[in-house]
């Protein structure tokens, strides 16, 4: 599999705060990747470089083997969806997909078929004559998709294009994205602060944290083997837990998951419930142990604030740093919400 | 103390007067529209006056010794004596007046839409630089300008031509257009600009083709805007003037200022008068003080 | 010379290098220069003129003749009475405003008549309103305000006679074209007032006028500022109005300069008034933003 598109040292800055800081990546032909990140990291710093709408202060960034660093982003033959959809309030929706066409001076006739079969495949068929102000959230995703796709592009930015939608149809339109990424066989570069997203649609994901990828791997990999305690905390429905830990002659720390402790009355360690909050079919239980650390915990049952409870760590990971007392540590900003709250109700 | 007392008087927060005390309502209304009628017979007394003038017969205006208020002796006569003068020809002069106020509309939107495309996009600070520069522009006054701009439009040959009048007189109307555009700019999209540049426009595509088609009611009340500062300017029009035809405004000037015929000043006051009334009431939603404002405000 | 990258290509030459990093800031500022070419050439070089010329003759490079000769001729009057126009005017016409926004502030049946009315005055040429309120205020005891003064059996008054009653009649026509644009900036900044404040204000017991103080004149503060700087700076350049009012008793600056101008005395020593008229108008602005940025 070919490089499609590759950042060689790549640095920007705005003023003294460093959005990317000298990135190394290649991300492959036919690629689902995302970019993962808190808000504020300078994930869409990235993607509008590669369009060519943000300037690169130090490196290269190669499309297809060229170098693209200072070629106009008219010129780069890449599709972007941003945030907003920026539909051109003006056109109609069949003008709107028909625009990127027009400026490749496509003749009308050539133009028609490749609108209408491209509004097919997304089902918005029907509105090509509306206003984009009469359409709903969902319809104008679909319609800025449609005006990405259809003058097959080989390389597509998408700028958290799922962020505007309402939960239920933010769901199914996750599905049919990647979906028609494979359909394509395209490259996607996807930007999200949503680790669902990144888990669900990616084939590799980069963490980015200070201007710089922390992780990049497979989602599964990122949760089963972070390679940074920030990315442990980050990654996952509530940060890892952490306790001092000597591996091979090596102080550190050692960090697990919640579902990586199994409670049981025989278990090794002991904890203290301080919080229990149910979540689905389980709870989640902050505890204290003995030596002042903090951890959370995961029970089928329902257990008492202040009972004793016992557990073993069935998996683990091993990290340098050694832990501090009265982990785990707050969650860094930007996290995901479905943090279970860790203050007393 | 604020929130103590909102909070604990959140039941109080209904208006006491309206089903309790009605009249107070009442003379507070009464209050409120005795106000607006006063203050509307102010700003309209004067207009009136110029109707007044216009065709009332004059010997019950400018020769009366007590002005009649009504409009008793209705009269085309002075319109038409005061258009139809020989010594202080019309045409040319609302000719004149007409094309230079195009010509100040024209360079407004010329001028005027690329540098409020440029500050919308420009760095705070440096918009904020610029700004000023072009309020400070707005404040200088005409007639310290208009003497010394003789110079070097007498050298160029182009003293008393409409284009020298046009050119000093956009330095009223840009500053006005350019905070204007710059917030029909500002309330665009922001990133319908790149968006039209990855879908394969050119730059100036972008913004010619994409973003200007969208502030096009601005453009338009910019345009008339600056066509109406135009008409109604007389400084400008006055030192640059070219004696064979000078402006409305300044044809009005210097008859009513000691030459020529009274009724002259009557009547060309009247026909310069109703155009920009009509404008200012189309223009009304676009007169705002938020762009002025924005404009020091930063 | 060529430098020498990490990869041992040449390097784009530095200047060319900031351009292109800068790039998307540049693009825009490129837009911005045919204003700025414009706005140097036609207004800041004539004014910079002025002041040169205030300081020559014909003959002489330098010289304070200009400025001795105007003194001579009652300068510091001329300062005196457009001050006192400037003072009155904008005494009269923020008074007017605040009442005609504070009016418009509200909702009432009528009010987009009312604001069409209010605005009106804009669209009427100076000239046009000067001569108007020459017709309503002459000073030869005839004219409109007269007119209406007999229905009450009062006057005639020859309002112009004195040089306080010539100078008030020039700041009531003068307030009168120009109030609508103090309404228009105090109408927005009206408009960003939020009605919680004067909710919260009146449950504190503030009546009316401490509203006022307490929450409008704070929360107008820029919109103030603002109407000041444009509606001053214009003030102490008012001509026409005065000039077809009033002619040349009692004398103001601007219409000094232009009978300086015209009388065939050339341009030095009208530049020599006209560069006070800047100093001034300067002086205006300065206290004004020093005011106004006082926390």
């Amino acid at each position: 599999m070919s490089v499609k598109l590759q950042f060689d040292r790549v640095s920007k800055s705005y003023g003294k705060r460093m959005v990317a800081d000298d990135i190394s990546l290649d991300i492959d032909e036919g690629e689902f990747f995302v970019i993962l990140g808190p808000s504020g990291e300078g994930k869409s710093t990235l993607l509008r470089m590669v369009a060519g709408i943000e300037t690169v202060d130090a490196g290269t960034i190669r499309i297809d083997g060229k170098d693209v660093t200072h070629i106009a982003p008219n010129k780069r033959n890449i599709a972007m969806v941003f945030q907003n959809y920026a539909l051109y309030p003006n056109m109609n929706v069949y003008k709107n997909i028909a625009f990127p066409l027009k400026m490749q001076y496509f003749p009308s006739e050539e133009i028609e078929p490749k609108v209408r079969a491209v509004a097919k495949t997304l089902g918005i068929t029907e509105i090509l004559d509306r206003r984009v102000s009469q359409i709903s959230g969902g319809q104008q995703q679909r319609v800025a998709l449609a005006r990405a796709i259809v003058r097959n592009p080989t390389l597509f930015l998408l700028d958290e294009p799922l962020s505007n939608l309402d939960a239920r149809v933010r769901f199914a339109a996750r599905a049919e994205l990647k979906k028609i990424q494979k359909d394509l066989g395209q490259t996607f570069l996807f930007v999200t602060h949503d680790q669902k997203e990144a888990e669900v649609l990616s084939d590799r994901t980069g963490v980015i944290h200070l201007g710089r990828f922390e992780q990049v791997a497979p989602f599964s990999e990122l949760y089963d083997h972070p390679a940074t305690r920030w990315i442990g905390d980050f990654v996952g429905d509530v940060p890892m837990n952490y306790m001092p830990w000597t591996e091979r002659g090596e102080t550190g720390s050692l960090g697990f998951r919640p579902e990586w402790a199994e409670v049981s009355p025989e278990g090794a360690e002991a904890a203290t419930v301080q919080v229990s909050e149910r979540v689905g079919d389980f709870s989640y239980l902050l505890c204290t142990m003995a030596n002042g650390f903090r951890i959370y915990l995961r029970s089928l049952r329902t257990v008492a604030v202040g009972t004793e409870v016992r557990f073993n760590v069935t998996r683990h990971v091993f990290f340098e740093s050694p832990a501090e007392e009265g982990a785990p540590t707050m969650p860094p900003s930007g996290r995901p919400e479905r943090l279970p709250p860790t203050g007393p109700h | 103390m604020t929130a103590t007392a909102s909070a604990s008087a959140r039941v109080d927060l209904r208006p006491p007067a309206p089903i309790n005390r009605p009249p107070v309502v009442t003379a507070g209304k009464v209050g409120l529209y005795a106000t607006i009628v006063v203050i509307s017979l102010w700003l309209l007394f004067p207009i009136y006056v110029i109707f007044l003038l216009a065709f009332n017969e004059t010997k019950y205006t400018i020769f009366a010794a007590r002005p009649d208020l009504l409009p008793t002796h209705l009269t085309w006569s002075n319109l038409v004596s005061g258009l139809t003068n020989t010594a202080v020809p019309f045409l040319p002069s609302m000719y004149l007046s007409l094309e230079i106020a195009f010509i100040v509309g024209a360079l407004a939107l010329a001028i005027g839409i690329p540098t409020a495309y440029g500050l919308s996009r420009l760095p705070t600070s440096l918009a904020f630089g610029l700004t000023t520069i072009m309020f400070i522009v707005n404040m200088l006054p005409s007639i310290t300008i208009a003497i010394p701009i003789t110079v070097p439009f007498i050298k160029a040959g182009l003293y008393g031509s409409p284009i020298s009048i046009a050119l000093t007189q956009e330095l009223l109307a840009l500053p006005v257009t350019v905070f204007l555009l710059v917030g029909a700019f500002q309330g665009l999209p922001k990133d319908l600009e790149n968006q039209s540049r990855v879908d394969g426009a050119g730059r100036l595509y972008a913004v010619f083709g994409n973003l200007v088609p969208l502030i096009i009611p601005a453009i338009v009340a910019s345009f008339l805007l600056a066509w109406m500062l135009s008409w109604d300017e007389s400084t400008f029009a006055l030192i640059l003037y070219n004696p064979t035809t000078p402006t409305l405004p300044v044809q009005i000037f210097l008859t009513v200022t000691g030459r020529g015929n009274p009724v002259v000043g009557v009547a060309f006051s009247f026909i310069a008068t109703v155009p920009v009334i009509i404008l200012v009431a189309i223009l009304q939603k676009y007169l705002k003080g938020e762009d002025l404002a924005a404009g020091v405000r930063g | 010379m060529a430098v020498a990258t990490r990869d041992g290509g040449p390097a784009p030459a530095p200047v060319a290098g900031f351009l292109e990093r800068h790039r998307e800031q540049i693009y825009p500022f490129l837009f911005v220069i045919p204003a700025l070419v414009y706005v140097s050439y036609f207004a800041f070089y004539p004014m910079i003129s002025t002041i040169v010329y205030s300081f020559q003759t014909p003959i002489e490079p330098f010289t304070l003749f200009n400025y001795q000769s105007n003194i001579v001729s009652g300068l510091y009057g001329w300062i005196g009475n457009t001050l006192w126009v400037v003072a009155g005017a904008l005494a009269l016409q923020f008074a007017l405003a605040f009442v005609i926004a504070s009016i418009l502030a509200r909702s009432f049946r009528g009010k987009a008549a009312f604001a069409t009315i209010a605005l009106l005055p804009i669209g009427i040429a100076t000239v046009v309103a000067g001569y108007a309120w020459s017709q309503i205020l002459p000073n030869d005891g005839t004219g409109y305000a007269n007119s209406l003064l007999s229905i009450v059996h009062l006057g005639p008054y020859f309002w112009l006679q004195t040089p306080s009653g010539a100078l008030g009649a020039v700041v009531v026509a003068d307030s009168w074209k120009n109030t609508s644009l103090v309404v228009i900036i105090l109408v927005a900044g009206y408009a960003a007032i939020p009605r919680t404040l004067y909710q919260a204000a009146a449950l504190d017991g503030a009546g009316p006028l401490r509203q006022f103080r307490y929450v409008t004149l704070p929360g107008l503060r820029s919109y103030i500022v603002v109407a000041l700087l444009i509606r001053g700076a214009q003030e102490v350049n008012i001509f026409q109005l005065a000039y077809i009012m009033i002619g040349s008793t009692p004398q103001l600056l601007t219409v000094q300069i232009y009978l300086l101008y015209t009388s065939g005395e050339g341009i030095y020593l009208a530049s020599a008034v006209a560069a006070v008229l800047l100093g001034i108008v300067g002086i205006f602005v300065g206290l004004v933003l020093a005011l106004g940025s006082r926390k």
